[in-house]
């Protein structure tokens, strides 16, 4: 269960623009020595010169910056590790725009070109005084190809035995193809479209995959499932291609061992069958997909942890207490609800909030809360509006106090919560939806 | 300004591995989930304290002696086993609890590249230890609720230093006899070092099951681990042993931290092992509330799996963390059973009758 051990380069440079074509030249020969394609990885060095050339601009000589390149298998992860100051992270929301006349903020194109040219923006505050930057870049696979395979209803006769074990590459890859065969494209997600990448995220050590086999070997089904990534896990399945409920059963409870000694305190599907699995899971609540054609899916979230609940404290805002109380109440969930309101200290000018997308769905979560937080939150609804994603997603984090002042914004701007996800975060995370994206229930 | 984050300071086996986080005492778990009173049902510890004769030598216990440091070595205590056991005093080390001699037979045999043998579903902190030491824990899946002999000895290879078996198995009882341990010993040859785990060999009546101790002399290769933890009532003050040859012992000895047990542990367990009273006792309890739990889990349609030693597994039709939520409001706490790679069981300590119907009342209300 150990998280496998990447390749990393790292290398420690004195914050003079000097000292670019060193750094460029390590990042770029790094990125395609670990096997990502040309294309991205000039993506990636196109990132990492502006990240470079905003912190040298702002800083001194005498600062030096840390930064590690990693080989996470299916993507590539540079972090800047750098003192702690001034930073306008403004630059990293997606719905930025910078006008060229205005003097003061030309500094910050080099962050938004940034932005957009990496999948994913990390931003660490560490308490010895030091901030950690990391830009990730996906690498590219080829899409699998839907084979004509055939199906294994009668290869598993009711009397014969399953076994449930980790496959190799070839049975990994063989039943990505096999996925769209049996469930629909809304079933499950996109990166069972590239086999090769399952088969890299296995292999990084942050995906786990166990799949069943009768007597012969063929595949009869399977589960893919994240870990050393966060405290409540996500799993994908159990995708079964026969009707015998032992596969999907036997599937779940060799994913519950695999993960009853890990550091995982919860596992969670967002997107499973109502009522089904009852006797191994919770019922989190409900979120609803807006598909293409206008048509509303419910899809329920299901939960369950894996050991002893500890209790824990909240901070929120007062508008959240009724739900969190009614909520807890019905999960069973000890909790100690407290409020956090802003009393008039200072506040962040600026609001940053991240996307993660995910076929139709976007994921926004908040980086700093600020004194545009709500007209921030528009800029970012009306962008994904203008391109035509319907179904928006909000998650709070209940453990981090100064992330309730986002809630009276949230509540405003239309969202409300779909349901509570216990320790996903630093505590537990709300997830929120927003209304107007969800079809008929405007 | 030089960064040097805390990550490049600490071993890959310790970034990848969790601290375990133990429950909260009882007045912080009483108010976290509203209940007034608390059977605590979850660790396996007897019901009926330590025998009599130790609570009274509590009682008593000169304060100004806590100045005082204790036998580095547990002296007299080792003197009183090696007489109870017929061995040599220096055959026995005495831990802070047999936590600690676990580690102490792990530091002793294993280098970098070794790998300790044991079952997957049994006690957790062999396992833990071999691996937040760097070493590899070869986990083999238990067989019919039994520790694998043959699957054991199958993941032998030239790096593998110990054999674990936890006898009679926790959480799930079963235990190997005296012939099935033997043929097993005789099959390693000396070889490895082989652990048996008797935590719970107080709580078996039966005669097929072995006395460990009895077999040293057989096979130097064997360490017998034993704890005043759970039938001697002493939990709360850590105390356990291992006994072995002195050729082995000697060597172990050279991994122990002198000083771990305090003077009160080792007075309390020297007083326990003259009391045979207390074992049938406890032992009496332990069979009359199995028969009461047998019959109420039978009509309430549950599976369980009852053996040896002073707890039971239950499988419910729910996640068990689930049920251990719904249980805690109503003053029942149950161990749960995931994390011994057994979802939706839960673990239960045999407690007095009024325990045992306040769990059975629990149960019903929350199916």
């Amino acid at each position: 269960m150990s998280l496998k051990r990447m390749n990393k380069i790292s290398l420690e440079l004195g914050l003079s623009t000097d000292m670019l074509p060193v750094f460029l030249a390590v990042v770029e020969k790094s990125a395609l020595a670990f096997t990502m394609a040309e294309r991205e990885a000039m993506f990636l060095t196109l990132a990492a010169e502006e990240v470079f050339t905003y912190l040298a601009q702002a800083g001194t000589v005498e600062e030096s910056v840390r930064m590690v390149l990693s080989d996470g298998g299916y993507y590539i992860r540079l972090d800047f590790i750098f003192s702690n100051r001034s930073l306008n992270l403004r630059a990293f929301n997606l719905s930025n725009s910078i006008d060229l006349s205005d003097e003061n903020r030309l500094d910050e194109i080099g962050l938004l070109i940034a932005a957009r040219t990496v999948d994913r923006i990390l931003i660490e505050f560490n308490k010895q005084g030091s901030m950690q930057l990391s830009l990730v870049k996906d690498k590219s696979y080829p899409q699998g190809q839907v084979q004509a395979i055939k199906t294994t209803s009668e290869s598993a006769p009711l009397n014969s035995t399953l076994h449930f074990t980790q496959p190799d590459n070839n049975d990994l890859k063989l039943f990505c193809q096999m996925i769209p065969s049996f469930y629909s494209s809304e079933s499950f997600p996109d990166f069972f479209n590239y086999p090769g990448k399952v088969v890299d995220m296995v292999s990084s050590g942050e995906y786990q995959a166990i799949l069943a086999y009768d007597e012969q070997d063929h595949i009869l089904g399977g589960l893919v499932w994240e870990q050393n990534i966060r405290k409540t896990v996500e799993f994908y399945g159990p995708y079964s291609f026969n009707d015998r409920p032992q596969i999907a059963e036997g599937i779940l409870e060799q994913c519950l061992q695999e993960l009853g000694r890990s550091e995982a305190s919860g596992i969670m599907n967002r997107s499973a069958e109502k009522g089904l699995y009852a006797q191994y899971f919770e019922t989190l609540g409900q979120t609803h997909l807006v598909k293409p054609d206008g048509t509303v899916l419910e899809r329920t979230a299901i939960y369950r942890q894996l050991g002893e609940d500890p209790g824990s404290r909240v901070w929120t805002h007062p508008d959240l207490v009724g739900y969190l109380e009614t909520e807890y109440h019905r999960l069973y969930l000890p909790r100690e609800i407290l409020p956090s309101v802003s009393m008039g200290e200072h506040a962040n000018p600026f609001s940053v909030y991240t996307a993660a997308f995910e076929q139709r769905t976007i994921t926004l979560r908040v980086l700093l809360a600020g004194k545009d937080a709500e007209e921030n939150l528009l800029k970012h609804l009306q962008l994904f509006q203008q391109e035509n994603y319907l179904n928006i997603f909000f998650e709070l984090d209940l453990g981090q106090t100064w992330q309730a002042e986002m809630v009276p914004t949230l509540l405003a701007s239309h969202f409300k919560p779909c349901f509570i996800i216990p320790n996903a975060g630093t505590c537990d995370v709300v997830l929120f939806q927003y209304q107007a994206g969800t079809g008929e229930l405007k | 300004m030089t960064i040097n984050p805390l990550e490049t300071l600490v071993p890959s086996y310790i970034n990848t591995f969790n601290a375990y986080i133990p429950s909260k005492p009882d007045p912080e778990l009483k108010k976290l989930f509203g209940c007034s009173t608390l059977y605590r049902l979850n660790n396996n510890e007897n019901p009926l304290g330590p025998p009599p004769a130790v609570q009274e030598m509590l009682s008593r216990f000169s304060p100004p002696r806590a100045a005082i440091y204790p036998s580095g070595d547990s002296y007299y205590l080792r003197e009183k086993l090696a007489e109870k056991f017929k061995l040599h005093p220096d055959q026995i080390l005495v831990g802070n609890g047999a936590n600690e001699v676990i580690t102490f037979v792990i530091k002793a045999f294993c280098e970098a590249g070794d790998n300790i043998i044991t079952a997957d579903k049994t006690f957790a902190v062999y396992e833990w230890v071999a691996i937040f030491s760097g070493y590899e824990a070869r986990l083999v899946p238990l067989k019919e609720f039994s520790f694998d002999d043959e699957a054991m000895l199958a993941q032998v290879d030239e790096r593998s230093k110990i054999f674990f078996v936890c006898n009679p198995n926790n959480p799930t009882g079963t235990y190997w006899n005296h012939d099935k341990l033997c043929a097993f010993l005789d099959r390693v040859d000396g070889r490895q070092i082989v652990v048996i785990d008797e935590a719970y060999c107080e709580f078996v009546d039966k005669e097929d099951f072995p006395d460990g101790i009895a077999l040293i002399d057989r096979y130097p290769n064997l360490v017998i681990f034993r704890t005043f933890s759970k039938m001697y009532g002493l939990a709360g003050l850590r105390i356990g042993y291992l006994a072995g040859s002195l050729e082995v012992v000697n060597i172990i000895r050279r991994t122990c931290v002198v000083y771990s047990v305090n003077t009160l542990a080792q007075e309390a367990a020297i007083l326990a092992l003259e009391d045979s009273n207390h074992i049938e006792h406890t032992r009496q309890l332990v069979h009359e509330e199995k028969a009461y739990l047998h019959r109420e889990l039978t009509r309430l349609g549950l599976s369980f799996v009852m053996n040896e030693g002073n707890y039971l597994m239950v499988r419910l039709p729910m996640s068990d963390t689930l049920a251990y939520r719904k249980l805690m409001p109503k003053g029942v706490m149950v161990r749960t059973m995931t994390g011994f790679r057994f979802p939706n069981y839960i673990r239960i300590t045999i407690a007095p009758h009024e325990a045992m119907e306040a769990f059975i009342r629990g149960l019903e209300a929350i199916l």
